[in-house]
Parts: C-alpha cells; structure tokens; sequence
C-alpha cells in the first residue's frame, strides 16, 4: 500500500458537475483540494442532454453563479442556444436555458480544474474509505494508493453499482461506455441506508441522416438571456481559457444553432407496445424508482394511452459534432425496437442511430442521513452531493456539491457552516426538502416546490446570494464589488421612481399597473435609468404587494427557523410525544424547530411539546 | 403557500380563544394574546364614550365590538393587561361579553376575522410557560395539558369531518388541487403542449371552486341552526300580539303580556323544539314611531334582530287596517312569514286576499298551520334536514373564510385590465387557498402537487 505524500484538506470522488463545483468551492476557500475521477478524459461530461438551465433548474444556475460557481460561465462559454424560457410569464418563473456544446462544456471544465492551483486531480477508482473513530481520514483506490484528507465529499452520480439495460441485455457501468463503482457497499458496510434509482437516456441520432424540412424550428432567442454576472470576462486572448463564445465588441454570442420539433404518431405508439415484452421496466427486471416528470418512451404510451402523439426536440450536441439528441424519448426498449419506431417519426425516417437509448440502476443514499451541510450524521468529515442524494439534473447535483464542498472547507478551517434557507435560494429548499422528507424519486426541482417563489428570483439572484458568499469568502472581490453597485443602482432606481412623476402620478404608483411597462415612459424622463435599473425597479414595483405578502410569511417562520434544537436532544424523554413522531425526529433529527415541522407526520401540537421540553432543559441549565 | 404551520407559542402572532366553558352562562369570557393584541382590538372596539380606543392595559373599558361592516355584535367589558405583566406574558385582552354561544361565538369570528389565529390546546399556557411566567415544575403540566387536548380535538374533529360534510370537503381539496396543478405545471413545464389554462377558462373553474366554499359556508349556518337553534324573530307593531305568540309556542307564560302598547322593551329569547328543529324565538320590541328614548333603543335592538334572524315572522292585528306604522323595514326574501293575528275578529278587508297564516292567540287556532308554515321556510334553505347531521365549527367556518378570500382574489387577478395576470399570482392566491382548505381536511404539500400534475399531463421533456 502506498500512501500519497500529500495530506488534502478536502477530497472529492468524483468529476462531474457536484464534483466540480466542490472542488472549486473548496479551492476558493484556501484548501488543498484532490479530485479523484475513474476518468478524466470525462471531467464535467453531460451524460444526458445537451443542455443547462430551464424552469427552476436554470435558476440554480443563476444561485451558483452568485455564489461564485463555474456553471454559469461555462455554459455562457460554450452555449450553443440561449433562450429565456416563460418570456410572458412574470419574471419570478422565467428561466434562462442554454443548449451547450457538449465536448466543449466538458473540455473547458477539465482545463479550468487543471489550471487551479490548489487542486490535484487524479485519476483513480475509490474501493474504499477510511474512517477513524467515526471520522473519515482518506480513502483507497482500487490500484493500492491512499489518499489522506481531512474531509471528503462523494459525487459519484449514477456510478455506484451502476447496471445499465437496453431492452433484456444489461452490462455493469456507470454509463454506457464506462465502468461502474462498487463504493456503495462500503458506505453500506458503514451503516448507510442504500437506495436503488433508475434514470435514462434517449438514443443518439446522426444528423446528417435527419430530414429537418419535416420538422419545426426553434430558434433560440435574440436577446441572449446570460447565465454568469461575469460572463463578461470570457474573452478569447492568447492566454485565455478556450472558449465558443468570447466577450468581444460588446457582443457576446456570434451564432445560434436551431433545435427541431417533431412528433411520435399512431404508428410509432403501436411498435413500442409491441415491444413492450422486452421491456426491463415492465418486465420487472428494473428495481429501481425512475422519475416521473421523465418518463421513458414506452411509459408514456402506456399510462397516457389516448394521447395521439407526443412531442420530440432534437437538440444537436455541439457545433461541429452531427450527433443528435432526441429529447422525449428515453427508452430501455431493445435496440431492434429502437431501430423501428425511430424510423416511423417525420424526420426521422432514414435516421442512423448512434447511441442506442438505455436505462441505468444505480445505488443513491437516503439523503435523510445528512445534515443541512450535506455532511453525513454518521462520519464526520465525509459529505454526499448530487445523485448519490437521490437527486436528478446537472443544476441540482451542481448545487449540492458547491454546498458540500464549501461546507468541508469551512469544517476544516474551523468556521461556521454555510446554509440557505428556504427563503433564500432554490439551493436552500432543495437541500432542506431533501435531509428533511428524502426522497422516493430522483429529485428534480420544479418552481412549484418553493414556496416564497416570488423572491427566489433568476434576475435577483446575485443581490440574494452574493453578499452572503462574500462574506465567507467563497466569491472574487470583483464579483463582490459588481453586485455592491448592481444594488446601489437599485436603491437609487427606487428612490428615482418615488420622487418622480409621469402622467401625473409618481412612476412608482404608474408602473404598478399591469397593462404599462417602463418602456412606455416618457425617453428624456427613461434617460436617466440605465436600463438593467429600470428592469429591477419594475419587477419590484410590480410584484411589491405579493413581495410583502411573502415576507411577512418569511418573518412569522423566522424565529422557529432559527431556533435550534439541541443535538444532544433525547426524544424519548419529551413527555406527551407520541411513539410515531419521536421515531420520525430520532431518524431526522432536525438542526430546527422550523425544520422539525417540515418532517412528515409532524403536527403543530409535536412543535409545541418540543418548544417547551428544550425550554425547560434550558431554564434546568441556567440553575 | 400560506403558513404551513400555526407556530404554536414559538412566533408571536395573536391567537384568541374562549376561556370560559361553553354554554349559557351570564357572561362568556374571550381571551387574546399577542403582539397584536391591542392593535387587533383598536380595530373592531369602539369604546362606549365615544372616544377612540385607547387600549393601553391600566382600565377595563365598556363598549361596542363590531364586525367588518361596522354592526354592533354585543357590548362588552374590555380587560387588557400589558404583557410582561399578563398571564402569557405578552400583551393579552380578556373579553367579558354577553353568555350563550351565539353571541360568544359571533365575539369569536369577530376577532378572527380581524386577523387573530384560533389558539391551539393548550397553546395560552405553553406561552405563559415560554415566556417565564410559570416555574419548571409546571412545564410537565403543560405539557400535558398540550397532549391530552390535541387528543380530545383530534377526536372531535374526527367526528366532526366524518360522513358527508367531510366528504364534501375533501371534494373542494381535490378540485382545487386539480386547478394548483394545472397552473402549476403551465408554469413548470413551458415547453410541453401543456394547455395554457388562462382567462376565461380558468375564471370560471376558480368561481365553480368559489361557489363550492360558499355552499359549505351555507352549511355551516345549517350546521349552526341544528346545534343551536335557528334565529327565530318575532316582529311586528306594539300590541299586535307577538309576545302572546311567543307564549302559545312556549307553553307558559314568559313575556310580559299587556293590552298597553311598548310593554316588551328589550328582546327576550327561548329555545323550543319544534318538530325536531330547535328553534330559537326571539320576542321583540314592538316598531312604531316614539320618542321615548327607552323605547327607540329596543326598536333599534328590534331592527338588528331581525338583520340577523333565520327566520322573521311578522305578525299583524288583522283585525285592523294596514297601516305604516314603521314596520315596513323588509325582511330578507323566503325568510320571512306573514301572520294574521286576531282572525277570531272580524278580518279587515286589507287583509281579506292576504296569503299570511292565519291565528288566533287568544284563541289558540291555527297554530298547526303556522308550525307547518315555520318547517316549510326553514327546510327550503339545505336540503332535507337529516342530511347534514354534522356541520363545520367555528375554525372550520374561518378557514373557509379564508378559502374564499383567497379565491376571489385570484380570480379578481385574473379580470384585471390589459389581462397579463400573471399565472405565479394566481398560484399564489389558489395555493393559500388550498392551504386553507388544508387546514381542515390536511396539508397539501409540494409532493402532492407534483403527483397530480405527473398523473394529470404527460410531462417528459
């Protein structure tokens, strides 16, 4: 056994987009940061679709952009498609989403990794974790090396007893192409409660043998909806990071690639049923819980019988590269039915399958098993992020690992814990949801699931979010500086359209109405605003009742949120709880009264012993 | 979403309860603690001086609790003490209102309505508790005290959701978590070909949900007249023979029967059981015109009663002509009864074509026909009367309240000018109503949203 001379303060097992931002997060608070990958040639790879962001999932782009994260910038880098989703809705549900070049988003990544200078990456495979008195202190991989660290943060995504089916066939693999991880027996070897999932992909197409004239176009939007506050920076000198999309002449985008619609029909419906004995889902074969917001193919026409056709996008992986991804048709059907009903759907005629579709198993972690610092209850030291917490999507995953990775930093440098709140980011209700209630699906973040949605906002998300991170040091001073004067502007817009009048009225009450935008005032009077202020204000103004409404909600929780429940805390001796409720608050143990509440099956009535049990233990202390 | 959880005792909001046992005792005692407690009363107390309220915890105050559209609804003794120095700790108001459950229960909604929260068990100690007002060796007793009351309301709530009503609501739940989820996933899901269920559609399915609430709302008034007896106002001219009325009903003499006009000059109020519905008479002063200024506040006291009445019936000496005598304020519509008094006299032609029931008090006939008359009205405003045994409470009813509010301003959202109303408003305002409606029938979390719309729409982008 040999061990590795350097003792890191922070290592991460895994490459993909938890992975990243942990390591990232970890370097920017002064730690010597490993990064250990089965591959590195696979560093950031987009295993799925070719795209970031959308409804929710792109507003935690937005959060980890401000929170001084890499997603953001990279998918402005090597977006090949940027429109701004919900353009018509009200500006708390839209969303920005960007199809990416998927081996330029990948490559940028590794190169940014490579060139930080507290980060090591290796590659290696993880066989096991060595934990001393309950506390972890490094791991080995499956050639013999140790590796020593203070704290470790796992993002494994799908590989951990990664089984992959295609139609009755299944192989061992992570994903297609790669091997699989067998790190889940040790985590269940340490006590870990372990979980199957299931997700999938759709087939790959050549696009050489698509006939786009059969299908509908979508053109991304003119006015590119960025993802970073600093895309800005992204410029393309001699020394600079390779990039698609460089920051020149105040353009930021040079060309936009199309995406095609077209549809499933009568006919493509009738070869998947008749595949359906093949089936690993419905066969049985399948364990695991897949997700339902996505659907395979042969799920849809199962449970949405009468639907006569359903709606395909076919996204293209990147500038150069034919590839085509069939968005809406994952599927574990065998190749040969993939084959056929491939080539009943308008367009897809003549196509030439690439990638068969496939769906993979895997293990993930009840993430009830973490506290809010994604740090496990039962190690210390040892932090979950992404699919290993029963999450879906790169945004999600990305979220929880500069979370985990900022948290093992702090441990380590002996700081407090950095934690959103539900009415803070989107982050802080998908980590709260997930240690709180866990999950029974791979998660995915929907708007729905916040409920002060109206502050959560893409456009306010670094006045929310970056102050905050600055404060622990996890954001440039420049970014710092720029979201100071961003909301310097916005205090002024505020004072500026209290003071004066248009129509006769102050702009503030005018620009209340529904039916007016800023656009519609007067130029000299508009003149006086940069427009990115007039933007803010009118989103303030607008929504400012609904605004108030939701904070006062925020200010009735505050001091439940706040109050914290002791560790030490014994359930079993709060007298008057019931048997049901102190099982819950034992497997939970919530850091919270707030969160306590939010544990299913907790009444108001379980808070209010609780509130008075820790009272009472406080005024025993005091004597 | 609304407050997912009354925060019992941890956030300083006002809650209010009844402190004294539920029943027909002189006088009921309202207790409410809070920050906002005398904020919440300054609103709806007018001080019998005349004065603004000024309620600062040194005196009792007497003076007029009224409700959002400025009626008296009793008159009562206004204690405040201001906290620390109060039983919770904070700053409480103890109310001492007139007994009997109607009026104390009209106190109550009055006080709900003005944005106080129905305390939870227990919750009035368990603050005194938190907030330093009771030694250590009481918190056990709190403790208990939270328990076993849960328990007993868990029960009665049990009971009380069990069987129709209970059924009707967890309709509304479901009808209204279609509509959340329709909106929600118009939201969530902009790239399916999700219907955009917007303007006129989406009005009328959020009235249909309106129209539902308002008819539980009914309910709940059906629920109170079994429980409690229907208001059943006795009005007419002085002298025309209500209270001899009351006392043919009553059996025994309880009114004070005189030939000289104005001798009932307060309401007087009896519970009978007419047919199995319990009725509530209320005898009234007689309307005329007078100056005595004794006399014009038990008419005024009459108009009231009869604002408030399930049931008015009027009655009038048929024996002499039609007169306007100021009785000509018009009772609400079906609700009210026509009865000619004195046919053992000779009718006068005024009367002669008069669909009114026609009796006799002296004579004691015609006394079938006006109870046939009473069940006839009182019947038509539910369906049959067995069907709705068990009626929502108080609670129940002030959740609802807020189910409705919250309903009409979505659908207000919706009607507005240039019709850009925004669907995460309208989110807003329907989840806040489910969170309501919840508060009965149980929460509706994100989850539960999310699986109807997965079960609703093919999502899979």
């Amino acid at each position: 056994m040999y061990s590795y001379p350097k003792i890191y303060d922070v290592l991460i097992i895994g490459a993909g987009h938890a992975g990243i931002e942990a390591a990232l997060a970890a370097t920017r608070l002064g730690c010597q940061v490993a990064m250990l990958t089965q591959n590195l040639d696979t560093i950031g790879q987009m295993s799925c679709n070719p795209a970031i962001g959308g409804l929710a999932k792109g507003h935690i782009v937005r959060e980890i952009d401000a929170l001084g994260g890499e997603m953001g910038l990279n998918t402005d880098a090597t977006g090949i498609q940027f429109r701004l989703l919900n353009r018509k809705k009200g500006p708390s549900v839209r969303a920005p989403r960007a199809q990416c070049d998927k081996k330029a988003y990948q490559s940028r990544l590794k190169v940014t990794l490579e060139n930080e200078p507290n980060l090591d990456l290796h590659q290696g495979n993880v066989v096991d974790l060595i934990v001393k008195n309950d506390q972890i202190a490094g791991i080995e991989t499956s050639l013999g090396m140790r590796y020593s660290a203070r704290s470790v943060v796992i993002t494994t995504g799908t590989f951990m007893r990664g089984l992959l089916h295609v139609g009755m066939q299944n192989q061992k693999g992570g994903r297609m192409g790669d091997a699989m991880s067998t790190l889940s027996d040790i985590l269940a070897k340490l006590g870990f409660v372990i979980e199957r999932m299931k997700t999938g992909t759709p087939c790959r197409v050549n696009g050489r043998t698509i006939d786009f004239s059969k299908c509908e176009k979508q053109e991304g939007d003119a006015d590119i909806p960025k993802f970073s506050f600093m895309s800005d920076t992204i410029t393309k000198e001699k020394d600079d990071i390779f990039t698609l999309n460089p920051w020149a002449d105040k353009l930021f985008h040079m060309e936009q690639l199309p995406c095609w619609i077209t549809h499933t029909n009568a006919k493509t419906h009738d070869v998947i049923r008749g595949g359906l004995d093949q089936s690993p889902m419905y066969s049985g074969i399948i364990e695991g819980v897949g997700p339902r917001y996505c659907p395979s193919i042969e799920d849809k026409v199962v449970r949405f019988a009468d639907k006569e056709r359903h709606q395909l996008f076919l996204e293209p992986e990147g500038r150069h590269t034919q590839e085509f991804y069939i968005n809406g048709i994952s599927t574990s059907l065998p190749y040969e039915i993939q084959y056929d009903f491939i080539r009943t759907i308008a367009g897809l005629e003549n196509a030439q399958i690439l990638r068969a579709g496939y769906a993979v198993e895997y293990d993930a972690c009840d993430p009830t098993q973490l506290n809010r610092t994604l740090e496990t209850k039962k190690i210390e030291g040892l932090y979950f992020a992404g699919q290993i917490n029963g999450t879906s999507g790169y945004e999600e995953a990305a979220g929880q690992g500069l979370m985990a990775g900022a948290n093992a930093a702090l441990k380590v440098k002996g700081e407090n814990a950095f934690v959103l709140g539900r009415e803070e980011a989107y982050i802080g209700v998908m980590i709260d949801d997930l240690v709180t209630k866990g999950t029974i699906e791979p998660y995915r973040m929907f708007t729905s699931r916040a409920e002060y949605r109206l502050l959560l906002r893409q456009d306010n998300a670094d006045l929310r979010l970056t102050p905050k991170a600055a404060e622990r040091g996890l954001v440039t001073s420049e970014r710092a500086e720029r979201t100071a004067s961003l909301q310097k502007n916005l205090d002024e817009a505020r004072t500026f359209v209290a003071k004066n009048n248009f129509q006769g009225t102050a702009i503030e009450k005018w620009l209340r109405r529904q039916d007016v935008s800023w656009l519609d005032i007067d130029e000299d009077l508009r003149k006086q605003l940069p427009s990115s202020s007039w933007e803010m204000v009118e989103i303030d103004v607008k929504y400012a009742g609904y605004i108030k409404r939701q904070e006062q909600m925020i200010s009735r929780t505050k001091k439940l949120e706040n109050r914290e429940i002791p560790k030490s805390l014994d359930y079993s001796e709060v007298r008057g709880l019931k048997v049901e409720a102190r099982q819950r608050l034992e497997e939970i143990r919530p850091a919270t009264l707030g969160q306590a509440g939010r544990v299913s099956g907790i009444t108001p009535a379980d808070i209010a012993l609780l509130a008075v049990w820790m009272e009472k233990g406080q005024k025993r202390s005091q004597k | 979403m609304g407050e997912s959880l009354p925060e019992p005792g941890v956030i300083d909001d006002t809650i209010v309860a009844i402190a004294t046992p539920v029943g027909q005792g002189a006088i009921s005692l309202i207790r409410i603690s809070g920050a906002g407690a005398f904020e919440l009363l300054a609103q709806v107390f007018f001080p019998a001086s005349g004065k603004a309220a000024d309620i600062d915890g040194r005196k009792a105050i007497l003076g007029n609790l009224r409700d959002a559209r400025g009626d008296n609804v009793d008159e009562v003794l206004l204690t405040a003490f201001k906290g620390p120095r109060s039983y919770t700790g904070e700053d409480v108001v103890e109310i001492s209102c007139h007994g009997g459950i109607l009026v104390t229960k009209k106190v109550l909604e009055t006080l709900l309505a003005a944005g106080a929260r129905a305390a939870n068990p227990g919750e009035f100690s368990q603050r005194a508790f938190l907030n330093g007002k009771m030694d250590l060796t009481q918190a056990e007793a709190v403790m208990d005290l939270i328990s076993a009351q849960t328990e007993l309301a868990l029960k009665a709530a049990g009971e009380q959701l069990a069987g129709r009503l209970g059924e009707q609501l967890m309709d509304l739940r479901a009808g209204l978590l279609a509509l959340v989820a329709q909106v929600e996933a118009y939201i969530d899901f902009p790239d399916e070909d999700i219907d955009p269920e917007t303007g006129d559609l989406l009005v009328k399915r959020i009235s249909g949900i309106h129209q539902e609430v308002s008819n539980l709302l009914a309910t709940a008034d059906q629920g109170r007249i079994l429980r409690e007896g229907a208001r059943v106002v006795i009005f007419g001219a002085p002298n025309v023979g209500k209270s001899s009325l009351l006392n043919l009903l009553l059996g025994f003499d309880r009114a004070i029967v005189s030939d000289q006009a104005g001798t009932t000059r307060d309401t007087l109020e009896e519970v009978i059981n007419l047919r199995g519905i319990p009725l509530r008479l209320v005898d009234t002063a007689g309307v005329h015109r007078s100056q005595d200024k004794v006399e014009l506040e038990g008419i005024h006291r009459t108009h009231q009663q009869v604002e408030n009445a399930d049931l008015v019936l009027h009655i009038v000496d048929a024996s002499e002509a039609r007169s306007d005598d100021g009785t000509a304020i018009i009772p609400e519509e079906g609700r009210h009864l026509l009865i000619l008094n004195k046919v053992d006299l000779v009718i006068h032609s005024d009367w002669e074509s008069s669909k009114g029931v026609r009796i006799s008090c002296t004579e004691t006939c015609g006394i079938n026909d006006l109870e046939d008359a009473v069940v006839d009205v009182l019947a038509k405003d539910g369906e049959a009367w067995g069907n709705n045994l068990v009626a929502i409470n108080t609670r129940h009813k002030n959740c609802l309240k807020r189910a409705k509010l919250d309903l009409e301003a979505a659908g207000k959202n919706l009607k507005q000018k240039g019709s850009t109303a925004l669907p995460e408003i309208t989110a807003m305002d329907l989840r806040s109503a489910l969170d309501h409606v919840g508060e009965i029938v149980g929460q509706v979390d994100a989850e539960e949203v999310l699986g109807e719309i997965f079960s609703s729409f093919c999502i899979g982008k």
